[in-house]
């Protein structure tokens, strides 16, 4: 029973192989449907084993992938209370977002080569979240890195979307180099690569060596994740496909970050530093993300930004030692960001193929599923009170302002006032697009494909979507509600520090977040309900580049690397090192003619050579001889 | 690649403190120096002080005054190098056989094996070579031989 | 001699006395296909009673070995043998080879090769290289409708002759020093307090002269980019995979008893070996005639040879050995596919013949590609491990410089030998200039170059068997 756990992995692998060998020769309907099949048999597959991650959880191990000396890794999958909600969550998204996909990409030639990556892609987060060893699990975090470089720079052909593909997988590179010095050191101190092992022995560790692992994994997750200081790709990568922005850029891969975070809390919570640490890269995340998004025109930006925001919630709670609230956030926000993707991508398709939320509007009457579904993912990303994304976001709040210092209070502030900037971007977001009248006058006409009706399985597929964030909350509501702590009691002791906090403070804080909403609600309300030109004042071009990180990268990194690079190119490299060589080559090819020229092709010279030949020797034996005895 | 402890050992020998015993071969030495350098000099000298000219006239190869005509290749008639291999190859059977002959006795059968397959080895090569047509020679060889060995005709 | 001794030698007499067979035959029988068969039964008998047949005494009249070591070389040249015969069939017919001469005198020179492996003497080691070499005399000068080939075969003549004046000179020399011919004793002369040791040096290194011709070592190796050039290719096959093969193997047996005269020589075959790898691979790189590279890639090759025998114990004859047996599979499989390659006009020689051989002729053109690339050394084909082997051995006899001079020549051969896979793969039209296009090749030539094929990736992938074989012979 237990190794039909492999199955959850082999689906998608054997989906994406199938996919990416012949998949050019089946037909859209075919290979679509394959892919779909895949994910979906795996979505069941990991509801019907879901008991196995009871208790202990289960654990299986296929064969031994590396061994070498001490070295072991097996290939072993941990099917426990951490990873069963993961990966149920995972595959379910998935299932939806593939479905979508089919009817997103039915105009596209290239069809195999995008379902091969998203199996594939989903087959890599698998491993990430099953993998019983930091081994497998890296090479899953490779894996999905490796896909999500594909699918960014799927439309290859543009050079905007090729160089984005390779931003992201460059940046979040370097967040692979700290987790894989992360893992070396581990494997160095404590002998083994299991993660069980590694949170039971972690103890055993030096609080320095503590400290420094953290950061290291706190480095790796900050690359896939998207967070200060490596967050600059997950903009630029909604250059990829839509459902590819929904599937890898908001619900799973950029959550990898906090799953290992979560995955190693036992090891992670032991260093006091590295926890502040992981907190303080969270709050500002946040604030950063949702200033950004406040600006942004292009409708996937936001949603990019707010990404971003999100997850640096999850590290918040991980940071202040809520790691089931991370899981809580990270489950709500999985279903209603996905929804909001979805969902813009059925507005991008409706508005005319257009971008940019101030040339939208009106989009109401246009397609009021899409409409419903989209305010429902906004009511969650706001946090409107008794949403899914209402209580998560609470929970962490409550998590942090209840551990009662001045920096968690002062973070706890940072997150309450991201909490208003999130209300805020979320309804100018909605305002723009959808209230009012439609603007796309001022494009040009006859858009191709502005009055193509979206295919049903898109909009079919987000109301599953919108129920699921809406009623998000249920997984995990908090103390004095009926069915409380569902999430907190299945992870028990996998859930990090117990939340103490008074009824009172609860309710207190609940009503502060309350507020908070109807705040940014009011303000959006005042500034977007009616359409006004956008402004253009410092600030605001300030916001809309991300706070100039990329420039600031450019001169800082780029520039000189590109310096570096050019200096051992020309000088060192084609100068001497060519040189060198091309000398070399000069010299040896002279004197092969020389030595060939040697064949004259004369016999008389053959003999001469010979009859010399022995001359010498003779001569050597004997002078030898003479001299030596 | 001289070892040179060699040399070392040469220097206490020229030195009187080891016994001398090499003058055969030193002088051996010396002399074959003087000689091949004798000769180099002389070729050397000849090099570089003799006048060098050349004409037309003098790179042809000289035939007693007669100006050569057409080319050093020619076809010689094969047959008598046939004759001639021929003869060495049965001379050197008649060197084997004979010095069997003279101590046959003491051979006994087993020699006579020997020669025998020796012999016979051979005879299949003369029916070989008579087959083939190589001993036919002469005008009619082409006629009969009918290129069977085609070297031998033409 | 006895008839047990008789017993001993029957794998050998077989391949003669088939020889002799097949020549009287072929005065009546003029269809090759069916001599060919004969040549190859022959062969096969030979091979299997070797295997199988025990030899009642190990040494036969104080000349040759019948233990399992020549026993082991009697089967790799009966194959090869065997194998040029095979591959050759529609090369001889379309050049209307005598089919009687041509068989039998392969057959011959297969028997001289397995003498000479066998030798144990100074007079069975001559016997046998000169029953071979008269033979290749004759066959390299087979096509007579071949200029060159004439030209080559009296080169050959010439030089060889010379060879083995200076040969029998030292085989005299080391007589003369030891009082026998008998192979361990007879090195006894130049073993160290011999009062005749001057003489067993000088006659060894007439030996050495004689043996760098025939393996054609830096600076006696003048004439193997003629011949090779003018050889037939099935023939210049046998010469590079056959001919040295067999010398080496008779040298190793020379050193095994030599002792303490290694010292001595040690300069010697180091600057040999070094010389013919350089040198060599210089002259490699100009050639635009394939069969000339090749003749010059042997040259280094058996410089790699000699480097191993620097080592004089079991680890390196065992290298030096693996080493013949890669080297005869590789360069049947390249003359092979020349072989194959072959029209009826002529044989593909320059390097723009075979340009985009690659697309026409996808298997015999890989085919040839693997071969260089085994030829250098690249890792999966048996020519890495071959020298791995040769440099290891040099490298534990301390020759640590000569170690790296083959490495170097390994570096840079890589050159001229993809210079012929570009060709092959990279010209972009893919059309021959000029000139004959190449031939599609029969399946019965197809199936033997397969064969080497097998063989140089399985040397590589798997050397493992081979060398413990090679081992248990030692």
């Amino acid at each position: 029973m237990a190794n039909l756990l492999y199955l959850l992995l082999l689906l998608p692998l054997v989906g994406g192989l199938v996919n990416a060998l012949v998949g050019m020769r089946l037909s859209r309907r075919l290979s679509g449907g394959l892919a779909v099949a895949a994910v979906g048999a795996a979505a069941a597959l990991c509801l019907w084993l879901y008991w196995l991650a009871d208790g202990q959880g289960t654990r299986v191990s296929l064969l031994a992938w590396l061994e070498s000396a001490d070295l072991r890794v097996g290939f072993g999958l941990l099917f426990d209370r951490l990873s069963a909600p993961m990966a149920l969550m995972v595959t379910a998204v998935s299932t939806l977002i593939h479905l979508y996909a089919l009817g997103y990409m039915r105009a596209e030639a290239d069809h195999a080569r995008f379902f091969a990556l998203l199996n594939l892609f989903v087959f890599a987060m698998l491993c990430i979240v099953l993998a019983d060893n930091l081994a497998l699990l890296f090479l899953g975090w490779e894996g999905v890195g490796f896909c999500s470089y594909g699918l960014i720079g799927y439309w290859y052909r543009e050079p905007k979307n090729a160089d984005a593909g390779k931003k992201a997988f460059l940046v979040t590179r370097v967040g692979d180099v700290f987790l894989a010095v992360a893992l070396l050191w581990l494997f160095a101190s404590l002998g083994t690569l299991d993660i069980d092992a590694l949170n039971a022995r972690a103890g055993a560790l030096a609080p320095a060596a503590l400290t420094g692992i953290s950061l290291l994994l706190l480095g790796g997750a900050v690359g896939k994740s998207a967070q200060l200081p490596l967050m600059t790709w997950l903009p630029d990568a909604m250059a990829g496909p839509t459902p590819v922005s929904a599937l890898i850029h908001a619900a799973t891969m950029v959550t990898a970050g906090v799953y290992l975070l979560c995955r190693l809390f036992p090891l992670v919570s032991l260093s006091a530093a590295g926890l502040q640490a992981i907190a303080l890269v969270g709050a500002l995340t946040a604030f950063y993300g949702a200033t950004c998004a406040l600006r942004q025109r292009e409708i996937k930006r936001v949603l990019a930004y707010s990404t971003m925001s999100q997850v640096g919630f999850m590290f918040l709670a991980v940071g202040v030692g809520a790691a089931s609230g991370a899981m809580f956030h990270l489950l709500t926000h999985a279903f209603f960001k996905a929804l909001l993707f979805m969902a813009a991508g059925c507005v991008i398709a409706l508005a005319g193929h257009e971008n940019d939320i101030t040339r939208m509007g009106g989009l109401r009457r246009k397609s009021p599923l899409v409409f419903w579904s989209f305010l429902a993912g906004a009511l969650c990303l706001a946090g409107v009170p008794l949403t899914g994304g209402f209580f998560s976001k609470d929970a962490i709040l409550l998590a942090a302002f209840s551990r009662g210092d001045a920096f968690h209070w002062s973070v706890y502030g940072l997150g309450a006032l991201t909490a208003l900037l999130t209300a805020l971007y979320t309804f100018r977001l909605v305002y723009l697009v959808f209230a009012g009248e439609a603007r796309g006058g001022e494009h040009p006409a006859g858009h191709a494909g502005h009055d193509q009706p979206l295919p049903r399985v898109m909009r079919w597929t987000l109301p599953p979507l919108a129920a699921l964030g809406l009623a998000g909350g249920l997984l995990n509501l908090p103390a004095g509600w009926p069915m409380a702590g569902l999430l907190d009691g299945w992870l028990g002791p996998l859930g990090g520090a117990e939340v103490r906090a008074s009824h009172a403070l609860e309710l207190t804080l609940m009503g502060v977040a309350t507020a908070l909403v109807l705040v940014g609600w009011l303000l959006a309300r005042r500034w977007y309900a009616r359409f006004r030109p956008p402004a253009q004042g410092g600030l605001d071009r300030f916001l809309l580049r991300g706070w100039m990180a990329d420039r600031a990268y450019a001169w800082l990194w780029v520039k000189p690397y590109l310096a570096v690079g050019w200096l051992l190119h020309r000088g060192v490299d084609e100068r001497l090192i060519d040189g060198g060589l091309d000398g070399a080559a000069r010299g040896i090819g002279r004197g092969g003619r020389l030595v060939a020229a040697w064949a004259t092709g004369r016999l008389s010279s053959y003999l001469t050579a010979l009859a010399l030949g022995l001359g010498a020797m003779l001569a050597y034996f004997l002078v030898r001889q003479w001299a030596g005895g | 690649m001289l070892a040179s402890p060699n040399w070392t050992h040469l220097a206490a020998e020229l030195s009187g403190e080891a016994p001398l015993d090499l003058s055969a071969g030193l002088s051996l030495l010396l002399y074959t120096g003087l000689v091949v350098g004798l000769v180099l000099l002389l070729m050397l000298l000849a090099a570089k002080l003799g006048h060098k000219s050349t004409t037309p006239a003098k790179r042809e190869p000289y035939e007693s005054g007669i100006l050569p005509s057409g080319e050093a290749r020619v076809r010689g008639p094969v047959p008598f190098y046939l004759v001639a291999v021929f003869f060495i190859v049965f001379d050197v059977e008649a060197v084997f056989i004979v010095s069997w002959a003279v101590v046959y006795d003491r051979l006994g059968w087993a020699g006579f094996a020997q020669m025998a397959v020796f012999i016979g080895v051979l005879f299949l090569a003369l029916g070989y070579l008579w087959k083939a047509g190589a001993l036919d020679w002469g005008p009619r060889a082409g006629r009969k031989a009918g290129g069977k060995l085609p070297e031998a005709g033409r | 001699m006895s008839l047990a001794e008789l017993f001993s030698l029957l794998p050998v007499l077989v391949l003669a006395g088939a020889s002799l067979l097949v020549l009287m035959l072929g005065l009546w029988l003029k269809h090759l296909p069916s001599l060919v068969a004969l040549g190859v039964a022959a062969c096969a008998a030979a091979g299997a009673l070797a295997v199988l047949v025990p030899p009642e005494v190990m040494e036969v009249g104080g000349m040759f070995s019948a233990a399992r070591y020549a026993r082991f070389f009697l089967v790799l040249w009966a194959g090869v043998v065997a194998w040029t015969l095979l591959s050759s069939v529609r090369y001889a017919a379309a050049r209307r080879f005598q089919p009687g001469e041509w068989v039998s005198l392969l057959l011959f020179a297969g028997a001289g090769m397995a003498l000479l492996s066998a030798a144990t003497s100074l007079v069975g080691m001559f016997l046998g290289l000169e029953a071979f070499t008269l033979v290749l005399y004759i066959l390299i000068a087979f096509h007579r409708g071949s200029a060159a080939g004439t030209e080559a075969g009296l080169k050959y003549l010439v030089l060889g002759v010379t060879a083995t004046a200076v040969l029998a000179f030292g085989v005299a020399l080391v007589y003369a020093s030891a009082g026998t011919f008998h192979l361990p004793e007879a090195m006894a002369g130049v073993a160290g307090d011999s009062p005749l040791r001057p003489l067993g040096l000088l006659g060894w290194g007439m030996l050495l002269v004689a043996i760098g011709f025939k393996v054609s070592l830096v600076p006696f190796h003048l004439w193997t980019p003629d011949v090779y050039q003018g050889a037939p290719a099935p023939v210049a096959g046998l010469l590079a995979a056959g001919s040295k093969g067999a010398m080496f193997s008779a040298v190793v047996g020379l050193l095994a008893g030599i002792g303490l005269g290694l010292r001595d020589l040690t300069p010697v075959l180091w600057a040999l070996s070094g010389l013919s790898m350089l040198l060599g691979t210089l002259a490699a790189l100009r050639q635009e005639n394939v069969k000339r590279m090749l003749a010059y890639s042997s040259v280094v090759h058996m410089g790699f040879v000699l480097m191993g025998l620097l080592d004089a114990g079991p680890e390196g004859q065992e290298a030096v050995v693996f080493y013949l047996v890669f080297y005869a599979l590789v360069s049947l499989g390249a003359f092979g596919v020349l072989t194959a390659f072959s029209g009826e006009e002529g044989e593909p020689q320059q390097l723009a013949a075979f340009r985009g051989a690659g697309y026409r002729h996808p298997f015999l053109a890989a085919a040839l590609a693997v071969f260089m690339l085994a030829l250098a050394g690249v890792p999966p084909t048996g020519g890495f491990m071959a020298k791995l082997g040769v440099f290891a051995a040099a490298i534990r006899a301390g020759h640590l410089p000569l170690a790296l001079v083959g490495v170097l020549a390994s570096l840079v051969s890589l050159v001229y030998y993809l210079k012929l896979v570009i060709a092959m793969y990279m010209s972009a039209e893919g059309a021959p200039p000029s000139g004959s296009p190449l031939h599609r090749g029969t399946r019965l030539e197809a199936a033997c170059v397969g064969v080497c094929l097998l063989g140089v990736l399985l040397l590589g992938l798997a050397p493992g068997a081979l060398l413990d074989w090679i081992g248990s012979l030692l």
